[in-house]
């Protein structure tokens, strides 16, 4: 198929923790706690590949509750991009909730807070927009907005499976490289 | 309420000829706003602008007596401030209603509202509509305060001792709605419906107006004036056009749209006239008497159908006489001086060589820091030599017949570029500085030198503008390049950068004019060693060479502007010019080769494929070397990417190399098999170093393949 000049820029919305990297019930509180899941570094190079801009949106109440502040989260993506890099990828945004569940803010997933504004800034429509994560509430929260909700195993995942209540037409994969594959074919 | 039509003129003396036009449109145009923003205007409403020497008028359509009442909600004062706590209105608030001619009774009728971080007190009010002649006054008062002039003269008025500002004097206001005068006043002038026609020839003085529709007739038939500009400028043109016909078979007049304008400007009542001068004066340079003609005396000189000058002229009068023969002859007797200086020019020129001016050429200051113009004469003659150097290596076979072809061009280029810029010492560039080149090539010829340098004394400034001829001749062509280059060069050494909106040395004219010749004219030099060229003429302290790197960028940048304008598409532009062609010339056969490409079904892989792999090379510390280890390659996908790269690589190659660049891109269409699958299968940066470098190579080696003729990750979306 020809090359169009100005098709409209296909984004993918990726949650972190057990998207990306490991997580922890005790928070990724610093560098060194930050580390890679196999392959989702690869998995966000082969997704650019396929035209793909992919998009950060994370939980981080870390931040809300002193455990850690923005300086070490920016630390901790500095990480994550120049590990991406590395496999030929690029990670075009990152958006993170810094509140605790009782500040009531608008953008702690599964409120959709986060995801209106990544349609303000990219000027688009979220409909149809796949939205990838290991708990309920990212898919919720993309849900809200009219994203297409894939859940992977890795992290929180399969707990989430169990626990069933997921959103109509949710797809499923073992992990982000899986997730890749499947939208490039 | 009654809508009609209104007309509004300013009478004046006469306006300076060259802003008339542009001082019209700004007064009707403001009027109009101001007139819609108070809301006296509907919709609908269509505005006619005049202008002539004495008068700048605006005719409006469905104008109001009075504009609609509006319905406006007004803050008050914080509910704090204006209430007490019992909610009676406090001594604020009453003050307040007061002045707003509100009683106590409209406390009861006011409402609250959040405005901001208080509780405010807000009140209806009905806001009368304006009435025309408020509106008007403001109008007017606006539009004239808007008027693009740069500098107005102070005047008295008829008490002789008020001072107003204005362009010019003005005489007299017309203000009519329909056929009534609407009474404002402006510059100590007020409003009636009188005005004065022609200052000669009006058949009625004063005029009175008899409404706002009847202004341009009246104007006309009982004032002899064509009160619009655009009506008058097709009346000119129409008796330019007539005029020429009866003067002779075949004649035609000078083509000139800002002379039109300007002489548009200086009549009220066109009459065109034809004018003759002696014969004798057609052996001075028709480009001397023609400039003569038109910048001094306004008139359009008559070609034949070769385009050659005639000796007649048409004369533009602002009087219809009966007798014209004392317009016409007095004109003919005024344009003889001017024919005279120029012939005086054109003899005293030619009695001295252009070789003979060049000392004095060591006397003319070219840029305090960049030396003399006998210096940058000497400078460009080394620049043209070292460019005929640089097209002898690029041709082959250099047979002894292309050696002599060179040699006389070498001796040309220098003769032409040595005298040059002589002219610039004559008379009648002196008078005439749009005439530069131009006479240099007539006195060359005048001189007898040889044919081809008059011609590259000529051409050399070109192109002059956009769209301008490029030089004509190769002598011309190596003398314009080395000029230019001396030029940027020069300025760029010495850190005079053009800016977004500063380019006092157009220098952006000058780059394109590089550009142009070197790929219109098909010529195979290289950018960078041309540019070295220009920077080695300088002596050695006088320039910045840093600013060498910055002189090529801007190059590109003024080249890729012209490739997008010419509709190549912004990032086809990008990845041909991207990889810095040497040859200019080769990037026209570039882009058809990439615009091919992209319309391949392979493109969009390939070229996203790209984009990864320089993204994956740029992170590895240290560089890749496009080397690989047959003996380390693992897995299936990587050695059937090596193979395939052995089968493509050589095909491609040789149509690079051959120039058939659409050829070696569209060779790289096999690889995109190979490419996907080696992305699915492999992971570049495995654990163990030494696959991992060689799968690094692979992708170098791979990089290196795709990238020969342009960048193709910059066509991934």
């Amino acid at each position: 198929m020809p090359m169009s000049e100005r098709a409209v820029q296909k984004l993918i919305i990726l949650d972190r923790d057990g998207v990306i990297n490991e997580d922890s019930d005790m928070y990724i509180k610093s560098v060194a706690e930050w580390r890679p899941l196999p392959g989702s570094a690869e998995a966000i190079a082969a997704l650019n590949h396929a035209g793909y801009r992919a998009v950060v949106a994370t939980n981080q109440s870390g931040i809300g509750r002193g455990l850690f502040d923005t300086a070490t989260l920016n630390q901790m993506h500095a990480k994550m991009h120049r590990v991406v890099a590395q496999a030929g990828g690029h990670i075009d945004a990152v958006f993170f909730c810094p509140h605790k569940n009782d500040d009531h803010c608008e953008c702690r997933k599964p409120k959709p807070g986060m995801f209106r504004e990544i349609a303000r800034r990219y000027e688009r429509d979220l409909t149809g927009v796949v939205v990838v994560g290991d708990s309920l509430r990212d898919l919720q929260a993309g849900v809200a907005v009219g994203c297409q909700p894939i859940l992977v195993k890795t992290g929180k995942g399969l707990k989430t499976l169990a626990a069933g209540g997921l959103p109509a037409g949710t797809l499923v994969f073992n992990d982000l490289a899986a997730v890749a594959a499947h939208l490039r074919a | 309420m009654t809508a009609n039509n209104l007309l509004v003129e300013l009478f004046v003396e006469e306006l300076p000829p060259k802003a008339l036009r542009r001082l019209g449109e700004a007064f009707s145009a403001a009027l109009t706003e101001s007139l819609r923003a108070q809301g006296l205007i509907d919709p609908a409403a269509q505005t006619t602008a005049f202008a002539s020497p004495r008068r700048l008028a605006a005719h409006v359509t469905h104008v109001h007596a009075k504009a609609a009442d509006r319905a406006v909600t007004q803050k008050l004062m914080p509910v704090a401030v204006g209430l007490d706590k019992s909610g009676a209105a406090t001594p604020a608030l009453q003050k307040k209603l007061a002045s707003l001619g509100f009683g106590a009774d409209a406390v009861a009728s006011l409402k609250k509202q959040m405005d901001g971080k208080a509780d405010a007190l807000f009140l209806d009010i009905t806001q009368a509509g304006v009435s025309l002649a408020d509106g008007l006054q403001k109008a007017i008062d606006e539009a004239l305060g808007k008027l693009p002039i740069p500098k107005v003269m102070g005047y008295q008025l008829a008490d002789g001792w008020q001072t107003v500002h204005f362009v010019r004097p003005a005489h007299k206001l017309v203000a009519l709605h329909g056929n009534s005068v609407v009474p404002v006043s402006v510059l100590g002038l007020n409003a009636g419906r009188e005005t004065h026609g022609h200052r000669f020839e009006a058949a009625v003085d004063p005029i009175a107006i008899r409404d706002a529709d009847s202004y341009a007739a009246q104007l006309e038939s009982e004032g002899a004036v064509i009160a619009g500009f655009a009506a008058r400028r097709a009346e000119i043109e129409r008796q330019v056009a007539a005029a020429a016909l009866k003067a002779g078979a075949g004649l035609t007049p000078v083509d000139d749209d800002a002379l039109l304008d300007e002489v548009t400007a200086l009549v009220e009542r066109p009459n065109v006239l034809v004018g003759q001068f002696e014969e004798a004066f057609l052996d001075v340079p028709q480009e001397c008497l023609i400039l003569t003609m038109k910048a001094n005396q306004k008139y359009f000189p008559l070609l034949d159908a070769a385009g050659k000058l005639t000796n007649k002229f048409l004369i533009v009068s602002n009087i219809r006489p009966a007798d014209t023969s004392a317009v016409v002859g007095g004109n003919e007797r005024v344009v003889r001086p001017r024919l005279a200086d120029a012939k005086f020019f054109f003899d005293q020129d030619r009695k001295k060589t252009l070789e003979a001016r060049l000392p004095g050429l060591a006397k003319v200051v070219y840029h305090n820091k960049l030396g003399t113009q006998g210096e940058r004469a000497e400078r460009v003659r080394a620049i043209g030599h070292a460019i005929v150097n640089q097209m002898r290596m690029e041709t082959v076979p250099y047979t002894a017949l292309a050696k002599d072809e060179f040699d006389v061009l070498d001796s040309k280029v220098q003769e032409a570029a040595r005298l040059a810029k002589a002219d610039l010492l004559t008379d009648m560039v002196g008078e005439f500085p749009e005439l530069q080149g131009i006479m240099g090539g007539y006195y060359a010829r005048h001189e007898g030198l040889r044919d081809g340098v008059a011609i590259a004394i000529e051409d050399h400034y070109k192109p002059r503008f956009a769209g301008d001829a490029l030089p004509r001749n190769h002598t011309g062509t190596v003398v314009a390049l080395a000029d230019k280059l001396d030029t940027l060069c020069g300025l760029f050494g010495i850190g005079q950068l053009p800016t977004g909106d500063r380019d006092p040395f157009a220098l952006r004219r000058h780059a394109l004019g590089v550009i142009r010749i070197l790929i219109e004219k098909n010529m195979g030099l290289g950018l960078t060693q041309l540019i070295e060229a220009g920077f080695a003429a300088f002596p050695p302290d006088m320039l910045d060479t840093g600013a060498a790197s910055k002189l090529a960028e801007f190059i590109f940048d003024r080249l890729a502007n012209q490739l997008r304008e010419q509709g190549y598409s912004a990032q086809q532009v990008d990845a041909v010019l991207a990889l810095r062609p040497e040859r200019l010339k080769e990037v026209p056969r570039l882009l058809d080769a990439v615009r091919t490409f992209a319309g391949m079904p392979e493109a969009v892989s390939l070229a996203s494929a790209n984009k990864r792999v320089g993204n994956i090379l740029k992170k590895v510390e240290g560089g890749v070397s496009a080397e690989v280890d047959a003996s380390r390659l693992a897995e299936p996908a990587e050695v059937a990417l090596h193979a395939a790269l052995q089968s493509v690589k050589p095909a491609a190659d040789l149509a690079f190399e051959a120039g058939d660049y659409t050829g070696s891109l569209k060779a790289l269409a096999a690889l995109k098999g190979p490419v996907d699958e080696f992305f699915d299968k492999v992971m570049v940066n495995a654990e163990d170093a030494q696959l991992r470098t060689n799968r690094q190579g692979l992708l170098a080696l791979l990089h290196a393949t795709m990238n020969r003729a342009a960048d193709l990750s910059r066509l991934a979306a």
